[in-house]
């Protein structure tokens, strides 16, 4: 009797350690760190090269194009209450590839591709009243650009303006409602960069121009108002970082590079350093892969979705937790 | 109670807990996949949220589309805009409204506003 009880103990024991052992995912030391949770809402909804911003805790998105049609629906994110809500039509011409951007909570968007056209015009956004005004044009229509809020002023820059790929940067004063040429920028000229913000300084880098990914990377002091050199996105051979139309943002004072296309649409994202002008590769992106995304961020939490891969456009957003583990089953 | 019997009691005893395992870690019900809509009294008008399972997932608080913060002015006028939405989700297209959307409703800017 007491030898079949110890077999039995020996049977149960051996089943428990099953069990656990089965219902424990592996861990792998060797990932990158990052961990991406689905949040999505939006299916059904999919559209690539939106533009928007982030003003406290509410992410702005509008525009873009959904494979058939460009858009003018201009839609919010409450961060905190997880929840979207349909705002004022964009008043432009509906359009995609535009710029968006927040000078001290005021929202920007202009510039971008109609589908016949590159534009010009420009609108911005206040969140108080939800109402758009048209305010002066950009001095030269581009799709594609660059366009950040810093210091109380707008910059706008690089793109494609139907003809050329450009290097130019447009400097604009709400107070005045003007745009003033700034000129300095010492990078080639480009199509779909990405900018971040980190600490009131204004990082650049990747784009495309004449079918090859720009590894030159920039920081822009809005004080001075000059560019400064950083270390070249494949200054470590193990960097993949070159790359268009990708995202980027800023989160916990490190800068993030994500998603975008490099012959074809990836979901890798690289963490930038700005003491040591490192970067370093994070948990790639859970959702499909994808280009032309959009991230908002309020400097603690981001998240990122919409965008498309090849034809198929994507309806989906994740917030991404750069500290954490990676999950793969939230 | 013979060693047979107790130890095949232990064996139904794991299958049982296997079982249960297994359906406590089964993806979630269909339920939760669900849209449905709710009309919300904001005391000056009303708004409406959409719901998919227990989730808010779109809270309208304004006309979809409007400038300004323009309410719907009656509870049918926020519902039946609530349940195009629906119907738009339901069908897997886009939740957005479109002027030619909110005509086809009767809804339109308040006068003076």
């Amino acid at each position: 009797m007491n030898k079949r009880k110890s077999y039995m103990y020996k049977i149960t024991g051996m089943a428990l350690l099953a069990m656990v052992i089965t219902s424990c995912s592996s861990d792998d030391d060797d990932d990158d760190l990052g961990n991406w949770v689905d949040k999505s809402v939006f299916d059904g909804s999919p559209r690539s090269s939106v533009s928007g911003f982030t003003i406290d805790n509410v992410g702005y998105m509008g525009v873009g194009y959904d494979g058939d049609d460009y858009l003018a629906s201009f839609w919010a994110y409450d961060i905190e209450g997880d929840y979207w809500s349909q705002k004022a039509d964009f008043p432009g011409t509906a359009r995609n590839a535009a710029v968006g951007f927040e000078i001290d909570g005021t929202g920007y968007i202009g510039s971008g591709y109609d589908g016949v056209d590159e534009l010009t015009d420009f609108y911005s956004y206040d969140v108080a009243s939800n109402t758009w005004t048209e305010i002066a044009a950009l001095p030269t229509a581009r799709r594609s650009a660059v366009g950040f809020g810093v210091n109380g002023f707008g910059y706008v820059g690089t793109g494609y303006d139907g003809e050329n790929d450009r290097k130019d940067f447009y400097k604009y004063d709400p107070t005045t409602d003007t745009w003033t040429e700034l000129v300095g920028f010492g990078g080639n000229k480009r199509r779909s960069a990405t900018t971040f913000t980190i600490d009131g300084l204004v990082y650049l880098g990747t784009g495309v121009s004449n079918g090859v990914y720009l590894d030159d990377f920039w920081v822009f002091d809005p004080t001075t108002e000059s560019w400064t050199s950083k270390l070249d996105l494949d200054e470590e051979d193990d960097y993949s970082i070159a790359r268009s139309n990708a995202v980027g943002f800023t989160l916990n004072g490190y800068g993030y590079i994500a998603t975008g296309e490099l012959g074809g649409a990836t979901n890798t994202v690289w963490e930038y350093d700005p003491a040591s002008d490192e970067w370093e590769q994070k948990t790639s992106f859970e959702g499909a892969t994808r280009q032309d995304a959009i991230a908002f961020s309020n400097g603690s939490r981001v998240f990122i979705g919409m965008g498309r891969t090849g034809t198929l456009y994507l309806d989906d957003l994740d917030e991404f937790f750069p500290l954490d583990e990676y999950d793969d089953e939230d | 109670m013979s060693a047979t019997v107790k130890y095949s009691l232990v064996i139904v005893l794991f299958l049982v807990l296997g079982l249960g395992y297994s359906i406590y870690n089964q993806p979630v019900a269909n339920e939760n996949k669900l849209f449905h809509s709710q009309v919300v009294d904001l005391n000056d008008g009303y708004g409406y949220q959409i719901i998919k399972g227990e989730r808010i997932i779109i809270l309208q608080e304004y006309i979809p589309g409007l400038p300004g913060k323009q309410k719907f002015t009656t509870e049918k006028q926020a519902q039946k805009t609530a349940n195009l939405v629906l119907s738009k989700l339901e069908n897997g297209k886009s939740p957005i409204l479109l002027p030619s959307d909110l005509a086809e409703l009767n809804i339109s800017a308040v006068e003076g506003q």
